[in-house]
């Protein structure tokens, strides 16, 4: 009994400091710069901050109490309505982890705002017990990448011109409309040939990718006989195996399906990832290709025996502009886009691209293309 | 003797392609835009046209819909251009383009060997 007043003083405590805390989590909800609403764990909405109302046009009673994927419609940029099972709230809700990515809200007026999404899963004792998401408008970051696309295919199309002028002349020095050169003059001469080359397909890679981050190059499908695009491939960049000694070995397995893919797309990630083996393994080296079919995909294999990669360069591989110093110091003349592009492409055609790499052991990269498009998978979806 | 007629405003782009092409001792002609083209083609028909697609006062487009040959089965046109959007080049090839041809990934060897092709095929 002589602990009561003890017991009641330490209570009031408690409840001051629980009114302090959540004081601070609504002033950090209502302050918060970006749109934030939160959810029970059955995806009603319980509380929503001014941003968000403010940013889709609505009031705090049209979406207080309702199921929230269904009062927030989500769609891709051409309006199509993105399933609930979709939405991130139930990636979230069975994986217990965080979600996140662009898509577009429709406002109240029914116009499409483009937002960053990510969404938090509230777990106790690995049940989700609710959910927190916060969205900020991206408007403008979409305006200003279109402006960089636009500027990068302008600018690349006005260097093409003169490029085109000064290796024309270039190839009729070294063929000799002007007259026979000395050794040292060839010499000279295809040194501007190789650097003029070299910035064609710097510019070319440049412009498939601003068309190809623009969306305005899009996958077409068609069956396409794999292995006989490997081997034309292997045909095309014959000259430089030579001229290494390298021993390529393609093993397709038998009797592999003609998956429905883009042919000149697939042909581009191909070209690149083999050129890369070449490039990047020293003299007499080694290059194992395999195909082979798992499940509903096709897992294409490169392996080589070159320098490999640094083990703290894995996670820049696939940026714009990366080269890893051992890279730069084996071959100077690459442009840093090459497996960018593979990624880009890769991914317009459903796909997935990876590897595994050890340094001066070499590397090998995969590719799972999905059997059928993307876009074939939708219109299946659609139709059952 | 293949009568080829070169059209194409870039002055030193045009030369060279009448120093690669009459090397093969082709008879070739040049013109500087589409109006000149179809001037050109009134006294002269020729067999094959090289043609880009960016020009001034008539541009490519332009000139093939305004080039109406009595017999155009006897001419081949090939675009030339550094153009890749792909509603202009499938608008080139509705118009009757035979191919076309990124300029700038183009080697005067390339250009010389789809020439000699052409003339296999079509018999000229």
């Amino acid at each position: 009994m002589q602990d009561l007043p003890k017991l009641i003083k330490e209570l009031q405590t408690s409840v001051i400091e629980a009114g302090q805390e959540r004081a601070k989590a609504d002033a950090l909800f209502l302050s918060i710069g970006e749109g934030v609403l939160a959810t029970d764990e059955q995806g009603i909405i319980r509380r929503v901050n001014q941003v968000a109302l403010d940013m889709l046009g609505f009031k705090e009673a049209d979406l207080i109490g309702s199921w929230y994927p269904k009062v927030i419609v989500a769609t891709d940029e051409k309006g199509h309505k993105q399933r609930s099972i979709d939405r991130p709230i139930t990636e979230a809700f069975l994986t217990g982890k965080p979600v996140a990515g662009k898509t577009f809200y429709t406002k109240k007026d029914s116009t499409l705002l483009p937002v960053y999404v990510t969404l938090s899963p509230l777990m106790l004792d690995g049940a989700p017990v609710g959910a927190i998401e916060v969205f900020r408008d991206i408007t403008k970051e979409l305006a200003i990448d279109k402006m960089k696309n636009e500027f990068i295919a302008l600018a690349s199309h006005q260097l093409r011109t003169p490029l085109s002028t000064i290796n024309i002349y270039v190839h009729l020095l070294k063929d000799g409309y002007g007259g026979p050169l000395s050794d040292e003059q060839m010499e000279y001469v295809l040194a501007m040939l190789s650097a003029g080359t070299r910035m064609q397909s710097l510019i070319e890679a440049l412009l498939n990718i601003s068309k190809l981050e623009s969306g305005q190059l899009t996958a077409k499908s068609q069956a396409v006989p794999l292995p006989k695009i490997m081997n034309e491939v292997l045909a095309e960049l014959n000259q430089s195996i030579v001229d290494k000694k390298l021993s390529v070995t393609f093993k397709p397995s038998k009797e592999l399906p003609e998956p429905e893919t883009d042919c000149l797309m697939i042909q581009e990630v191909l070209t690149n990832l083999v050129a890369n083996a070449i490039q990047y393994t020293p003299e007499l080296g080694k290059i194992t290709i395999t195909m082979q079919r798992k499940a509903n995909e096709m897992i294409i294999k490169v392996k080589d025996s070159g320098i490999g990669i640094p083990k703290e360069k894995h996670t820049m591989l696939f940026s714009p502009f990366f080269r890893a110093q051992n890279a730069l110091e084996f071959f100077e003349a690459g442009t840093g886009l090459g497996l960018y592009l593979v990624k880009l492409l890769v991914q317009t055609l459903g796909g997935k691209v990876w590897f595994t790499s050890q340094e001066d052991k070499g590397s090998t990269f995969f590719v799972a293309l999905p059997l059928v498009s993307p876009e074939q998978t939708k219109a299946g979806d659609q139709n059952g | 003797m293949v009568r080829i007629l070169i059209v194409e405003d870039d002055i030193a782009l045009n030369k060279a392609y009448q120093i690669v092409l009459s090397r093969k001792s082709h008879h070739v002609d040049s013109a500087y835009n589409g109006l000149e083209a179809l001037e050109k083609i009134q006294s002269n028909q020729p067999d094959i046209i090289l043609l880009d697609l960016l020009m001034p006062r008539m541009n490519g487009l332009e000139f093939l819909r305004a080039y109406k040959p009595k017999d155009r089965s006897g001419v081949t046109i090939i675009a030339f251009s550094n153009l890749d959007t792909p509603s202009e080049i499938d608008e080139a090839y509705r118009l009757g383009i035979h191919k076309h041809l990124l300029k700038a990934a183009t080697s005067p060897g390339e250009l010389t060997t789809l020439i000699d092709e052409l003339i296999l095929i079509r018999k000229i």
